[in-house]
């Protein structure tokens, strides 16, 4: 934790601050990416403060993965800017961007395990990323299995674990970093129900120590029941920025709304709205 | 570092077989790398050792006082283009000549250190100051040849040798290093395909590793890291197995190429060249190719003394000796006729005179014979002394040769493979060349100390040959003497000397016989008893003819016994063998004759003067009987008691 903000402070002082009023995280402005001639995003714009708790909803392929990556810095916006606590994400080189992204928790659609490693080792390796030292991994990897559920798995392979509890080991991996930022594709998507809300409850504890979560989800059930600031996109057209009652979820699709009941929730970016 | 190293020997154990291969690979080519290094480290040390160490070497002549060869020497030293001047002594010459020969220690003990050439010995700091250096050492009054290390009698260059081994090194080393770069190409390859199936097979690895922050280098680490271990394995395995070859074979190596530090000579040094293989410290077998290339012929000096060693026997057929044989065998001839003629003085003295003949060209054919003898042997002496110096020569060849080749040398000056073998076979034939004029050499020495014997021999015979001469000569003359050549007196000899004989005869016939005796003789202060049947002398025939002492020396004896009486010393036996002494083939002894220098008067006298010189204490020959049968000596007479 203290390793991380260390790394979190230094950056600052290299950002230019966007708005010194606004403790804005992300933003995004005027984002549009395409591949070739497929335009994924198109002109989009928004902020998170720090702290705050977003779905990002649409259909598929409306481009909410693009949004992450973006965020990642896995792939660079064709037009338009994103910045991260200030840094434009443009000017991230092989060098810097490692350490970027090892203020960033990510858990991905597709798990993205190392398959040949154990639950263990696997998140075991984001720690051994971050640098940490090797004697404090184990109390720190325990503590986030049993955090997730997997301490009795923790020495299987991927192989014989079964979606979620796959899931879980790429929330384990990405919580063990202990990062500002979570993203988060479709983590329920493979999860029943019951998994599904022991996850978000997770995730909003989560949220509540004053990480800012990005959550990526198509399931309008989950953005209903926890009503947070939704930001809906839909990659022909125009993103909506819904705020956190996703209500009339199926109304919203084709419309460009900002709602800013979310972020004024969360003034200090660091509280969220009892739902 | 530790993740990434379990990292990486995660993967290693994961994939045995890719490790394997990798390993083995980079095992073949280090070892192969390594004995190539070896190889080009060895042959620049070769090269080295011969341009560096052009040895030149002065041969001192023979009779040179030391302290002009210790001014030379000091001479040399002060030169600042000679190094290492060394002076060889006649003895450490032999030495090292003997060293040269152990396989035939005989050669080394024929010669002694005198024939061998002291040396000194040096080397220049340049080759390209060697020719002016020969060419100064040449020009020293005492030097007698200068060599230059392959090569003898300075006509010779190293050039070509350096030159060769140049070509042997270059085509080592550019062979060794496309060979070794090959290899090390093939296994980067392989290295770098089997990394490469790594990072595929990792590819999805990657990039999560990527997507959760992860450096270049922390994905990249456990992959170099298993590339290293492959790597070090087969290093330090190449590096062993051929450490371990070399020192094996080291021993068997060394000891071929003798003096040429080809290798280090301990295992320590051995540790020390592996060690800086290891270190890549490949500045140490640069060697310096500044040479200056002067092309003179490749000669190799060695001048073999072909000795033509004909046995000139002399085949001058002595017609003298035929003469000689011709003449003896008449002369012979002719005493057995006049032997079986009447017995006149004329026959007698033709006997003597043919007899004296004989002898004479006895003496002859003997002088002869020892003139021929003593040609042979001065021959035989030349050929010895020749067969010597020759194998002195030989021997010192041999020398200077031991001291410049070893047979790789023939190998390097050789132009082709044959003329390697011719080379080989050269020096086979030098040895066998050696060999045969030792045996020579022997041969001749036995067959001159033969000669010699037989020559003492013939000079012995000769000398016997001369007495017999003078023997006969007196004979004839006391026979002349004797009988004033005349007839009438020699046939009265003769019949004096016969009835003389048939008295002793009946005489000895009365006694029983006349049996051989063995230690009769006794002395006192008298004289000497002798007896006629003394086996020193009882079978002597004598003066030559067929009557014994035994029977018929009564009077011989008794004329010794008198002698001896007087201090003369000549014993029956002297008397008898002297042919002179007795009237011709009858035993009838002369009533004057001469024995030993001691001249004999016999005289017959009456029985009166018995008596007169008994009395005066002189011993006086009697006869008994009427013959006189018999010769006693009465030594002195005590009243009427006569002592015989």
């Amino acid at each position: 934790m203290g390793l991380a903000l260390f790394v979190f402070t230094c950056y600052s002082e290299l950002l230019k601050p966007m708005s010194q009023e606004e403790p804005v995280l992300i933003n995004f402005k005027s984002v549009t990416k395409s591949y070739g001639s497929i335009v994924a995003l198109s002109d989009m714009s928004f902020d998170v403060k720090k702290g705050e708790f977003v779905f990002i909803t649409g259909p598929s392929g409306a481009g909410k993965t693009t949004i992450l990556k973006l965020i990642l810095g896995e792939v660079l916006p064709t037009k338009g800017e994103v910045r991260v606590d200030g840094l434009n994400l443009a000017n991230l080189n092989d060098k810097n961007l490692p350490s970027y992204r090892q203020r960033i928790g990510v858990i991905f659609q597709d798990f993205k395990v190392l398959s040949d490693r154990t639950v263990y080792e696997n998140v075991a390796v984001a720690l051994a990323v971050i640098g940490l030292p090797e004697p404090q991994w184990e109390e720190r990897v325990k503590h986030i299995l049993r955090l997730v559920g997997l301490s009795r798995q923790a020495n299987f392979f991927p192989s014989q674990l079964s979606g979620g509890e796959l899931q879980r080991v790429s929330l384990a991996r990405a919580l063990s970093i202990n990062p500002k930022i979570i993203l988060a594709d479709e983590p329920t998507g493979n999860l029943d129900w019951k998994t599904a809300d022991g996850l978000m409850d997770l995730l909003e504890k989560i949220n509540k120590e004053g990480k800012t979560i990005i959550m990526a989800t198509h399931n309008m059930e989950i953005v209903d029941k926890y009503k947070k600031r939704v930001i809906h996109v839909d990659g022909k057209k125009e993103q909506v920025d819904i705020g956190k009652e996703p209500n009339n979820k199926k109304d919203n699709t084709d419309e460009t709304k900002d709602i800013k009941e979310g972020e004024e929730s969360h003034p200090e970016g660091g509280k969220i709205k009892e739902k | 570092m530790s993740t990434h190293l379990k990292t990486a020997w995660g993967y290693i154990r994961r994939s045995p077989f890719q490790a394997l291969a990798v390993s083995f690979v980079l095992t073949l080519t280090f070892f192969v790398s390594t004995v190539v290094y070896v190889l080009v480290y060895s042959s620049s040390k070769m090269l080295t050792y011969f341009e560096t160490r052009p040895q030149i070497i002065a041969f001192i002549k023979s009779d040179v006082k030391d302290t002009e060869i210790a001014d030379l020497q000091h001479r040399l030293e002060a030169d600042a283009q000679i190094r290492d001047v060394k002076y060889v002594s006649k003895e450490e010459a032999l030495s090292i000549y003997q060293e040269a020969t152990s396989d035939n220690p005989l050669l080394g003990q024929l010669v002694s250190p005198s024939i061998f050439p002291a040396s000194l010995e040096f080397s220049v700091n340049d080759l390209s100051f060697a020719q002016n250096a020969i060419n100064n050492v040449k020009g020293e009054n005492i030097v007698d040849s200068v060599g230059f290390t392959a090569a003898l009698g300075g006509e010779t260059s190293l050039d070509d040798v350096i030159g060769r081994l140049k070509t042997v090194t270059n085509y080592v080393r550019i062979g060794g290093i496309t060979f070794v770069g090959l290899l090390t190409i093939t296994s980067l390859v392989i290295l770098l395909v089997i990394t490469g199936m790594r990072v595929v097979a990792r590819r999805e690895e990657v990039e999560i590793l990527n997507l959760i922050g992860a450096t270049k280098g922390f994905i990249r680490s456990p992959l170099v890291i298993e590339a290293s271990i492959y790597t070090i394995a087969g290093v330090v395995m190449g590096w062993a197995i051929a450490f371990i070859s070399v020192l094996y074979l080291s021993p068997s190596i060394v000891g071929y190429f003798g003096d040429i530090p080809i290798l280090p000579k301990d295992a320590l040094g051995l540790f020390k060249l592996f060690g800086a293989i290891l270190g890549k410290r490949r500045d140490e077998v640069c060697f310096k190719m500044k040479f200056h290339v002067k092309k003179v012929s490749i000669l190799l000096g060695i001048c073999l003394v072909f000795f033509a060693f004909t046995k000139t026997v002399s085949a001058q057929t002595c017609s003298n000796t035929e003469e000689c044989n011709r003449l003896i065998q008449e002369y012979q001839n002719e005493i057995s006729k006049l032997q079986g003629q009447a017995s006149t003085l004329k026959n007698q003295i033709a006997q003597f005179d043919t007899q004296i003949k004989l002898t004479t060209v006895k003496i002859a054919q003997t002088a002869e014979q020892i003139k021929m003898l003593g040609g042979r042997i001065n021959q035989l002496g030349d050929s010895l002394a020749a067969l010597t110096e020759a194998f002195n020569s030989r021997a010192v060849e041999t020398y200077k040769l031991s001291k410049f080749e070893n047979n790789l040398v023939y190998i390097l000056t050789a132009y082709n493979i044959e003329d390697a073998v011719s080379k080989f076979h050269y020096l086979e034939k030098i040895q066998e060349e050696d060999q045969s004029l030792l045996k020579r050499l022997e041969d001749a020495q036995t067959t001159y100390e033969g000669q010699k014997a037989d020559q003492e021999v013939l000079q012995k015979q000769l000398k016997t040959q001369q007495a017999n001469l003078n023997a006969q000569k007196l004979a004839k003359n006391n026979l002349l003497l004797a009988t004033k050549n005349d007839e009438v007196k020699y046939q009265q000899l003769l019949s004096q000397a016969k009835a003389q004989l048939s008295a002793f005869q009946s005489f000895v016939t009365r006694q029983g016989g006349a049996s051989i005796l063995s230690n009769q003789t006794k002395c006192n202060d008298w004289g000497c008893y002798y007896n006629q049947r003394d086996s020193e002398w009882g079978n002597i025939g004598m003066g030559g003819s067929s009557y014994t002492m035994a029977n018929y020396g009564c009077l011989v004896s008794s004329v010794s016994m008198v002698a001896s009486h007087y201090g003369k010393n000549i014993k029956p036996g002297d008397i008898a063998v002297s042919n002179d002494a007795f009237v011709p083939a009858t035993g009838y002894l002369y009533h004057s004759f001469s024995v030993n220098g001691i001249t004999v008067s016999i005289s017959s006298v009456s029985k009166s003067i018995i008596d007169s010189e008994l009395s005066a204490g002189r011993p006086v020959i009697a006869g008994l009987y009427s013959g006189p049968d018999h010769f006693i000596v009465l030594t002195r007479k005590d009243g009427d008691i006569i002592h015989l």
